[in-house]
């Protein structure tokens, strides 16, 4: 077991080697370089700095150099912040990215299947409607659009939550959590729902009922163990959004995470920083949708050997 | 002096409401069975005879409306509450389907699915529930009881899950037992198999037996009484050996006649019945199976019928 585990997990260095190699191709490729700002540096200057960081390098020099490094764990400087390292600017903002990135998904995961399961067991009645209203809206209305309607509402209106910044106060990620975890809330709603509704009309389910079973005891017994796979297969793309959603939401609601660093680096062309968010999301979203395989399996007795 | 009988079922008629209007699928239909008899209900696949099952168990949907009475030991299940009708089901009236492998759980270990049976109706616990599930599976000659409680469904044969259906349907010690087509997703050896494994749970345990069926030669082997359905109506009714020797419905003869049996020669072509149900939603003749019987007179589209002397038809055999 623990080889073939090995193994699948060594099959996904392909991927994130490809992910690295499109990162850089495309960093490079966009116009401007990390020391062209408005305030020209004396060219002097500019020289040395490129020649540190091995700017005058040819471009494949740079790219083995940078994989070189990669190799030995070293997620190399970054040009922006000279004192510190890429590792450690991520991990300054790990914590907090991790943090509000496990909690949307928990909330997306728990009220959606709730509100999933609630509508499947009133099909087309008010609580049905509700719901799907309720989705419809989610997935229209992206997480920009949002968070800044959220703010409005409750801290600038309502005054009953701060409007961003972040000082450790569990407050202060509730409106970015929400907003973080209602796209996905819709989503996973919607395919408790129908998953709920398929497996409803099972023969087994039939079986179920015949034998006298409690509906509560049905619907937790044995529908709910088949509507979970869906819902697990969409944790994979899931993460993705919640990842990428977060970069936004952390600028919007001023959080330091992970995200904050991204768009300064992109903006910088602190291309040593971008490549860094790149592979540890990549790496978290490939590990993820590993953990997924694994759990899908665990679930459907006809996967397993 | 005649005892109640164990099941009767009075003038039970069951609706559905669908988006293209009602339809109903099952047309007043009558019957008895005493306590540890045995009764059969046969006709072409969609005469409603699933449907009438289903209403004894208060399992048709909720798109259904059901009327008439389902007397279970002179207790109208129609008019009992859910608690109630959930009490009994599994308990003392219970049902085993046509699938067994759609039928179980894919999900959900056999153990499981037989042990919560006793653990809802008798409060057993776990540890005496699947001591009981493995006696159980014992008695319907599943070979090693103990380990099959660990595996899944689709690790059995087609005809170990429906012995496992069986035990399932079994388990707390039902006095009615409802099979709906047990064997007729089963190959010819195993349904010989089920059927005396029936016949012998009708012996041993009393349990009396309402089998469902399209195909005649099943009920020759297990049932006393049999009744013969056509779009959603009682057409016949009899004791099976006369049913079979000497139909008196031409709708029987016709199955009859097409059944599959020893003395035709391989290849020859049956007698299949010709033509197909009517369409439920239009509006019938008297005679729902006029249309399409070899017998039928001017009289039998329009004079309305009455099941009289065992047969719904103005012009028996
Ligand atoms: N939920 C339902 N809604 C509408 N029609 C149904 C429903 N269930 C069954 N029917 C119809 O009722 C008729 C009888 O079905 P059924 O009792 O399953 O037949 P049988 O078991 O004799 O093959 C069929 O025409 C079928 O299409
Ligand atoms: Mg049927």
């Amino acid at each position: 077991m623990s080889a073939r585990l090995l193994r699948r997990l060594l099959e996904l260095l392909p991927t994130l080697l490809l992910l690295v190699t499109l990162t850089f191709a495309m960093l490079h490729a966009a116009p401007g370089g990390p020391f062209d700002s408005e305030r020209a540096l004396p060219e002097a200057t500019r020289v040395q700095l490129e020649a540190r960081y091995h700017l005058d390098q040819p471009l494949w020099r740079q790219y083995l150099i940078y994989l070189g490094d990669l190799a030995h764990g070293d997620l190399g400087p970054s040009y922006q912040y000279p004192d510190r390292s890429v590792a450690e600017l991520i991990g300054a903002g790990l914590p907090v990215s991790a943090l509000l990135g496990s909690l949307a998904m928990s909330l997306a995961l728990i009220v959606g299947m709730a509100l999933g399961i609630i509508a499947a067991m009133k099909p087309h009645r008010w609580q049905d409607r509700a719901v799907m209203v309720l989705a419809v809206g989610g997935l229209s209305i992206p997480n920009f659009v949002l968070a800044p309607l959220l703010i409005l509402l409750m801290a600038v209106s309502l005054h009953a939550l701060p409007a961003g910044g972040w000082s450790g106060r569990p407050q202060e990620l509730l409106l970015p959590v929400l907003a973080l975890a209602l796209p996905q809330i819709a989503t996973i709603a919607r395919l408790t729902r129908a998953a709920m509704l398929e497996v409803m009309q099972t023969p087994w389910i039939r079986t179920a009922r015949a034998k006298g079973l409690s509906e509560r005891h049905v619907v937790l017994r044995h529908a709910l163990r088949p509507v979970l796979l869906p819902v697990i297969s969409y944790l994979g793309p899931a993460a993705a959004g919640t990842l990428t959603g977060s970069v936004v939401i952390e600028q919007i609601f001023g959080l330091p995470g992970v995200g904050r660093y991204f768009v300064l680096g992109a903006l910088n062309r602190d291309y040593g920083l971008v490549l860094g968010v790149v592979l540890i999301y990549g790496t978290l979203i490939v590990l993820f949708n590993f953990a997924v395989d694994l759990l899908y399996a665990r679930l459907d007795p006809r996967q397993r050997e | 002096m005649t005892t109640a009988p164990l099941l009767s079922v009075e003038q039970l008629c069951v609706a559905h409401r669908t988006p293209r209007g009602d339809v109903e699928v099952v047309s007043g239909i009558n019957l008895q069975l005493e306590a540890g008899g045995t009764l059969a209900i046969v006709g072409e696949s969609g005469s409603g005879k699933s449907q009438t099952a289903l209403a004894i168990m208060g399992l048709n949907g909720p798109s259904a409306c059901l009327t008439g009475r389902v007397l279970f030991d002179g207790e109208n299940l129609l008019t009992a509450s859910p608690a109630r009708r959930r009490a009994l089901r599994g308990a003392r009236i219970a049902m085993v389907f046509q699938d067994p492998m759609a039928s179980l759980n894919p999900y959900l270990r056999i153990g499981l699915q037989l042990a919560e049976v006793l653990e809802t109706h008798r409060g057993a616990s776990r540890s005496a529930a699947w001591a009981e599930a493995a006696r159980t599976l014992d008695s319907v000659r599943v070979s090693a009881a103990r380990e099959r409680l660990n595996q899944y469904p689709h690790e059995l044969s087609g005809g170990m899950r429906q012995r496992v259906m069986i035990a399932m349907a079994i388990i707390a010690g039902p006095q009615l037992l409802i099979a709906d087509e047990p064997t007729t997703a089963l190959d010819p050896t195993v349904q010989a198999q089920i059927l005396a494994l029936l016949d012998e749970l009708r012996r041993d345990r009393g349990l009396a037996i309402l089998l469902i069926t399209h195909d005649l030669g099943v009920v020759s082997r297990l049932c006393e009484q049999t009744l013969v359905m056509y779009a959603g109506k009682l057409v016949e009714s009899a004791p099976t050996q006369q049913l079979l020797s000497r139909p008196r419905h031409p709708y029987t003869a016709a199955l009859l006649r097409a059944r599959p049996s020893m003395q035709h020669p391989p290849g020859l072509r049956l007698d299949a019945l010709p033509g197909q149900p009517p369409d439920l939603r239009q509006t019938m003749p008297a005679c729902r199976f006029a249309p399409r019987c070899r017998y039928a007179q001017p009289d039998c589209a329009d004079v309305p019928l009455q099941f009289e002397r065992g047969v719904l038809c103005r012009h028996p055999l």
